[in-house]
């Protein structure tokens, strides 16, 4: 991208020579911004075949602004079957606000919606970004998704990874913690663009000076991907991360660009900070290319057990909704695991006892007393096996066991030397909540397995703030005899 | 726009710079080449006030700067944090391999890619984005005249 660049930067030097620069440039939405941004996507089209995806199929409802320029209120479409075209979709962190919801009824597969300023800023601002692409069409959950209507949260919440992969790209509103903040922040350039600065080498021979761009390493969105973000917080923001195509992402003090082939920012225009998730999604979008001899393991089951550690460090507001919150990744790794295995609720039937490793932090695997002769779990509220991490996914479960487990490791399980001592499944099954949906909420789960059973000494250490009544202390294989 | 100091960088080897530079430094590291900038954060902070991008952009590194600060219409705001009171010259200093990038007209990658800057004991970095010679030969920006304080 250097040539549209260098005219770029040479417009930001310019503007600061002039003393312009903070009036031209001070919201990460600002023209030289949105220039920018068409720039890299622009670029994405014609030079990154790996990004593209053609023909997209578009969702079931989208936003339609109408024809560019043409003034009219946005309405929400219901698409016809088959409809293929070009759309923008937001990731962003609701946080309670108010629901757009149509305020009329379906005419010629349109609903009406309210005024666009009476939106939450955050939607406005993805319209403004729409239209500056010249896109038509925005896909806002609210109110692509019916809210009231349960059964087509089921059926839209289950095509989510198609939303995020088929979309031109995804909007993130990486700074805003919820609905009322938008995409855009006020801030300096100075501080976020690269300054231009001729530099000499005395050490060289031919001592002819050199023009750079050099920009300050950012002190704030370093990692847009830790949860200094509000929107990285959130579990089900990880899934619209991880199958997006092209990622905008609006931070407080830049945006950045993300796409599967260059990861770009403000203040490094051609090529920034890529991160372990830049990885993760290259990978999601790829064609599966495993290479397995004898008894190795699938490479990518390790690949979902880090993201459940990832997951783990995010919120969710209702426990009963993340398995739809990650459903669409779960889909979207199915079909690099091993042929014909089946996905139970957050773990993968082919590598149970592995994905049974799982742990959560001392102090945390309080469970309530079973009664003698009822079902150890709460019927009422059940939304997970117990045997399964998400059972405890608020607790910030990690399947960190495997690491003494896998080849090269303490123990090699899928050595056949092992085997006669290992652990076999018998049976693994869950009852699904709508069967559409094989990756989405459960109703109830068994486990039947077969293992050795040792003898074991456990030493309770219990901290000063523990009862002895009714606490249950973890313990680590190193203190097992 | 940039000041005296900033049009006129150039990296040489530790030993071809007196004491002054060799006391901020350190241990002469013999793959770095080095630039003695300003002689006190004050000046830094002085040029960074009347203009000079790069100045604003060094004292950044040190400096937690309010979003607030503008350039070059509201300079009467000192957002200085650092301690001040015991100053220390500044200097810059890049990796040899990065220079040799410079010959081709290329980025420097890896380890040569930043800009380490040195106030006392204070590190920051800074990143190489982009070598505009490449692509702009023989034009020179508006933002390399010198200002007129």
């Amino acid at each position: 991208m250097t040539d549209n660049f260098a005219s770029f930067s040479l417009d930001l030097a310019e503007n600061w020579a002039a003393g312009t620069l903070a009036d031209w440039d001070s919201s990460t939405g600002s023209v030289a911004n949105m220039g920018l941004a068409k720039e890299w996507y622009r670029r994405c089209l014609r030079d990154h075949p790996q990004c593209h995806k053609s023909p997209t199929p578009l969702p079931t409802r989208l936003i339609d602004l109408g024809e560019m320029g043409g003034g009219s209120e946005p309405v929400l479409y219901e698409t016809p079957p088959g409809m293929t075209g070009e759309y923008v979709i937001l990731s962003h962190c609701w946080g309670g606000g108010q629901p757009l919801e149509p305020i009329g009824p379906l005419i010629d597969r349109r609903w009406p919606l309210p005024p666009l300023s009476k939106w939450l800023r955050t939607f406005q601002d993805a319209v403004y970004i729409a239209k500056r692409f010249n896109i038509r069409y925005v896909w806002i959950d609210s109110p692509c998704i019916l809210q009231r209507n349960e059964q087509d949260w089921i059926t839209e919440s289950g095509r989510m990874s198609a939303y995020f992969s088929n979309a031109a790209f995804t909007i993130a509103a990486m700074g805003a913690e919820d609905g009322t903040q938008g995409c855009f922040w006020p801030r300096n350039p100075v501080l976020t663009r690269p300054c231009c600065v001729k530099l000499h080498s005395g050490c060289k021979t031919d001592s002819r000076p050199e023009l750079f761009f050099i920009a300050a390493r950012p002190r704030y969105d370093s990692d847009p991907f830790t949860n200094d973000a509000p929107l990285h917080s959130r579990v089900w923001v990880l899934q619209e991360e991880l199958l997006s195509r092209r990622i905008l992402r609006f931070g407080k003090r830049q945006m950045y660009w993300d796409c599967l082939t260059l990861a770009a920012s403000e203040s490094d225009p051609e090529e920034g900070w890529k991160s372990q998730m830049t990885d993760t999604r290259r990978i999601l979008h790829s064609s599966p290319i495993v290479e397995r001899a004898g008894q190795h393991r699938n490479p990518y089951y390790d690949k979902w057990y880090e993201l459940v550690n990832k997951l783990s460090e995010r919120n969710i507001t209702f426990n009963r909704d993340i398995l739809p919150a990650i459903s669409a990744i779960a889909e979207s790794i199915h079909r690099l695991m091993d042929p014909g295995d089946k996905y139970l609720a957050g773990l993968w039937e082919k590598d149970l006892v592995v994905g049974l490793l799982w742990v959560v932090p001392r102090g945390e695997c309080l469970r309530p007393k079973v009664p003698e002769g009822q079902p150890n779990y709460d019927r009422r509220d059940f939304f997970a096996p117990s045997w399964s991490w998400i059972s405890m996914s608020d607790r910030e479960p990690s399947v960190w066991l495997r690491s003494k487990i896998m080849p090269g490791e303490k123990l090699n399980l899928y050595n056949p030397r092992y085997e006669s001592w290992g652990t076999q499944i018998l049976s693994a099954n869950v009852e699904l909540r709508d069967d559409v949906n094989i990756y989405g909420e459960v109703k109830s789960g068994a486990l039947r397995f077969r293992a050795q059973i040792c003898p074991v000494r456990i030493e309770r250490k219990l901290s000063p703030r523990h009862d002895l009544r009714g606490n249950c202390e973890t313990f680590s294989s190193s203190e097992l005899t | 726009m940039l000041c005296e100091t900033c049009l006129a960088i150039d990296f040489k080897p530790l030993d071809e710079w007196d004491n002054n530079l060799s006391q901020i430094i350190g241990e002469d590291q013999i793959h770095w080449a080095y630039y003695l900038h300003k002689n006190s954060l004050k000046e830094l902070e002085q040029s960074s006030r009347r203009g000079c991008h790069f100045c604003a952009v060094l004292w950044h590194s040190f400096a937690q700067i309010p979003e607030s600060w503008k350039p070059p219409d509201s300079w009467g705001v000192s957002p200085m944090e650092l301690d001040i009171a015991v100053d220390y010259p500044i200097a810059i200093g890049m990796r040899r391999e990065g220079l040799k990038d410079w010959r081709d007209g290329a980025v420097p990658q890896g380890v040569g890619r930043t800009i380490e800057v040195y106030y006392g004991p204070h590190e920051a970095v800074l990143e190489i984005v982009s070598n505009l010679s490449s692509m702009i030969p023989t034009q020179i920006p508006a933002s390399s005249r010198e200002y007129s304080p």
